[in-house]
């Protein structure tokens, strides 16, 4: 029970009035606040999804993430031919019990060296498979312990794993032993780093640097401070590293010695990789734009539409620059002007992934495992389903 | 506009874009930033926090009357409508405490949510904060926000050093909060004593199981409060030397030894129950028996005080903290 006390200009005390107004207002404001403070405790922040494009193989396969820890083999059709699913890691505790964590989802793009297929799973899991008469097999499988999000890096026999921690592991693709373990930068690492000669370059989420390793000794060639925040994979384009940054610049760093050759500003984080043509480098923000640069950094066009956001890099495909928005609105620029040739609308459907060029067209997937190829002529979208029939789902 | 979008517009949001820009300024220290934000929050309900004190000081000090009034009053009802009365005349708000923790509490769950998106749990987390920053280059070039303070990792749980404070100053704030002599019933006395140990340990869960940074908030949060109770109102009964051991305190001479009183079997001795004299009379039995047992209790904890049975009404507690602070 509440009271106001009212002193009463005698100097005696009586009970204010509490209207039904009031009490109204206060049940009303009492109901509002409940609510806001039960909505707050019960929003829910978005699980681990993956972000991992599909892979086309020589052949032809095109290899989509179909599930949480799953990969799913198609033919040039679209037809399913196999699936594979990573378990979680098996764990003892103390009193002996063993448990298996759920599966995790893959950020890192499936790599693909004749029939031998790395994958890297978020919670760490790298596994070689083998993808022979429509079967996959595990030819090894090395639990890292540490959270992936980089692409690996192949180099002959050795696979290099940058690790969430800003570790950077070296794997045998032979037996998936760890055979050096370096530590050449501290934070997150998303970015595929890129590979040149014996260096790899590494981009940092965290400590915005990147650093130019050697393959073999793991010692620091160079490190370039103030590059931004890199989610995105590094490109190698001529004499020049690429780096999209939260910054909202792309940075051009000289791939010798690490010097700033030049940035460009955009309106937005870049977290595409950038596409680096003979005619220009094409890069796109999570503010909706595309842009086209030359050589130097200048710009040659500009595309925007608001409320479009771009995660996915742009492809281009028979003469059409094909970028996808996060909520499904898929265009295609023509590249030398950035003018509109077509939208099309993919409803209920996010993309976070890269495109993927094969011969039948771009193919992404969504969040939510569905697979579209569209026809960079028309911008036709056809939708594959890849989930496993439900016997053989788990 | 549905009621999760008025949540992340009107509090969400803003707050979001406040800790990140207070991070910025403090030289990208989120932990810093958190603190920051816990004392200006705390500034900005200074006032209704004053009000709040002012409620707890003004309910200590008619501790007295109110004793009385459960001697003198068998009628549950006639004794309500007394302490009803006794509260207008002392222009006392029995709930006035509770509006500051009612506001921080829509402002914890906020935290809450905040840490988790702004520290970015997940890759996804991390780009979808792009569309809850405003569009200002200060704030959108501020991330990712690095999570690391003094060691700790502000976006994971069970940090239990964080633990131990919030229960160590939570126990403190409800322990200064209470004043133990003016139970006026057993079970008053054991209802102080179960949030006693009730709050700290529940809020002491929520630390284990929400991000760290949820926790350095809460426990600057309670220091802030320990310290303007301590200023405004004063630490009621509590004394440092409480918190040693009785056998410690017997054997450094603290405290005399002594048989202690047993409150149980006090509080069914008869005997004591002559000392009920009440002005005004119509006493009872009951009544006397626990009022009695309140100043058996503080005279037991009190250790010098040992054996006096004084009926008088409970003293404040402030003077009773100056003979014996130190």
């Amino acid at each position: 029970m509440m009271f106001h006390v009212k002193h009463h200009p005698r100097g005696g005390i009586s009970r204010a009035p509490r209207t039904a107004k009031r009490r109204l207002a206060l049940v009303t404001t009492a109901l509002a606040v409940s609510l806001l403070v039960v909505t707050g405790c019960t929003g829910q922040m978005t699980p681990p999804q993956g972000w991992a494009p599909p892979v086309a193989t020589a052949n032809g396969t095109l290899l989509v993430q179909s599930g949480t820890g799953r990969i799913t083999a198609l033919n040039a059709a679209g037809e399913r031919i196999t699936d594979f699913e990573v378990k979680g890691a098996t764990t003892t505790n103390i009193i002996g019990r063993t448990s298996t964590s759920a599966p995790s989802p893959f950020y890192a793009t499936p790599l693909v060296d004749g029939s031998a297929i790395y994958l890297a799973t978020y919670a760490g899991q790298v596994l070689r498979l083998n993808l022979e008469n429509g079967t996959f097999t595990q030819a090894w499988r090395a639990d890292l312990g540490e959270a992936v999000v980089a692409t690996p890096v192949l180099r002959g026999t050795r696979l290099y794993v940058s690790s969430e921690n800003g570790h950077l592991l070296v794997l045998d693709t032979g037996t998936g032993k760890t055979v050096a373990s370096f530590q050449p930068t501290k934070g997150r690492v998303w970015g595929a780093p890129a590979l040149q000669q014996n260096r790899i370059f590494i981009g940092t989420l965290d400590s915005s640097e990147l650093v130019a390793v050697n393959a073999d000794s793991g010692a620091p060639e160079w490190k370039h401070s103030g590059s931004g925040a890199a989610a995105a994979d590094i490109v190698v384009d001529g004499d020049v590293l690429l780096v999209p940054s939260f910054d909202r610049a792309l940075h051009a760093l000289d791939i010798a010695g690490g010097t700033e050759k030049w940035r460009f500003t955009g309106d937005g984080w870049f977290v595409g990789k950038p596409l680096a043509t003979q005619q220009a480098i094409y890069v796109a923000t999570m503010r909706g734009s595309v842009y086209a640069l030359d050589r130097a950094g200048k710009e040659l066009w500009h595309f925007r539409q608001q409320g479009l956001e771009f995660r996915a890099a742009p492809v281009l495909a028979g003469g059409t620059l094909v970028v996808a928005d996060r909520d499904g609105t898929i265009l295609g620029l023509n590249p030398a002007d950035g003018t509109q040739k077509w939208t099309r609308t993919a409803d209920k459907t996010t993309i976070d992934a890269n495109g993927t060029l094969t011969d039948a067209g771009v193919y992404f997937v969504s969040t939510d495992h569905q697979l579209l190829r569209v026809d960079p002529a028309s911008g036709d979208i056809r939708t594959f389903n890849v989930q496993p029939p439900q016997s053989d789902g788990k | 506009m549905p009621i999760g979008a008025i949540w992340q517009t009107a509090l969400e949001t803003p707050l979001i874009n406040v800790m990140v820009l207070l991070t910025v300024v403090l030289g990208g220290s989120y932990g810093l930033a958190i603190l920051s934000f816990t004392v200006i929050s705390r500034a900005l309900m200074f006032p209704l926090t004053l009000r709040m004190l002012n409620s707890m000081k003004g309910l200590q000090a008619i501790q007295p009357q109110m004793q009385e009034i459960q001697k003198k009053y068998t009628d549950p009802r006639r004794r309500q409508e007394e302490v009803m009365k006794l509260y207008r005349e002392a222009g006392v708000n029995p709930l006035g405490c509770l509006g500051p923790q009612l506001i921080q509490f829509p402002i914890f769950i906020a935290l809450y949510q905040v840490i988790r998106i702004t520290l970015g749990g997940t890759p996804e987390g991390v780009l979808d904060l792009s569309h809850r920053l405003y569009d200002y280059p200060i704030v959108q070039d501020a991330i990712p926000l690095s999570s690391t303070f003094f060691g700790m990792d502000l976006a994971a749980p069970g940090n239990y050093f964080l633990v131990a404070i919030v229960f160590a100053s939570m126990w403190l704030q409800q322990r200064i909060s209470t004043n133990r002599a003016a139970a006026t019933s057993e079970q008053q006395r054991q209802t102080n004593q179960m949030m006693q140990w009730m709050m700290p340990a529940m809020f002491s869960w929520f630390v284990v199981a929400t991000p760290a940074g949820v926790g350095l908030y809460w426990a600057s949060s309670t220091i802030i409060g320990i310290v303007l109770q301590w200023m405004f109102v004063g630490p009621g009964d509590f004394t440092w030397g409480s918190l040693v051991p009785r056998m410690v305190q017997e054997r450094i001479g603290m405290r005399r030894p002594s048989h202690r009183p047993d409150h149980r079997r006090d509080a069914a001795r008869p005997a004591l129950n002559q000392h009920a004299e009440v002005p005004g009379g119509d006493q009872t039995e009951s009544r006397t028996t626990d009022a009695d047992r309140g100043s058996q209790r503080e005279d037991g904890r009190r250790g010098n005080r040992a054996g006096s049975q004084s009926p008088g009404p409970a003293p404040r507690p402030g003077r009773r903290r100056r003979n014996h602070r130190g």
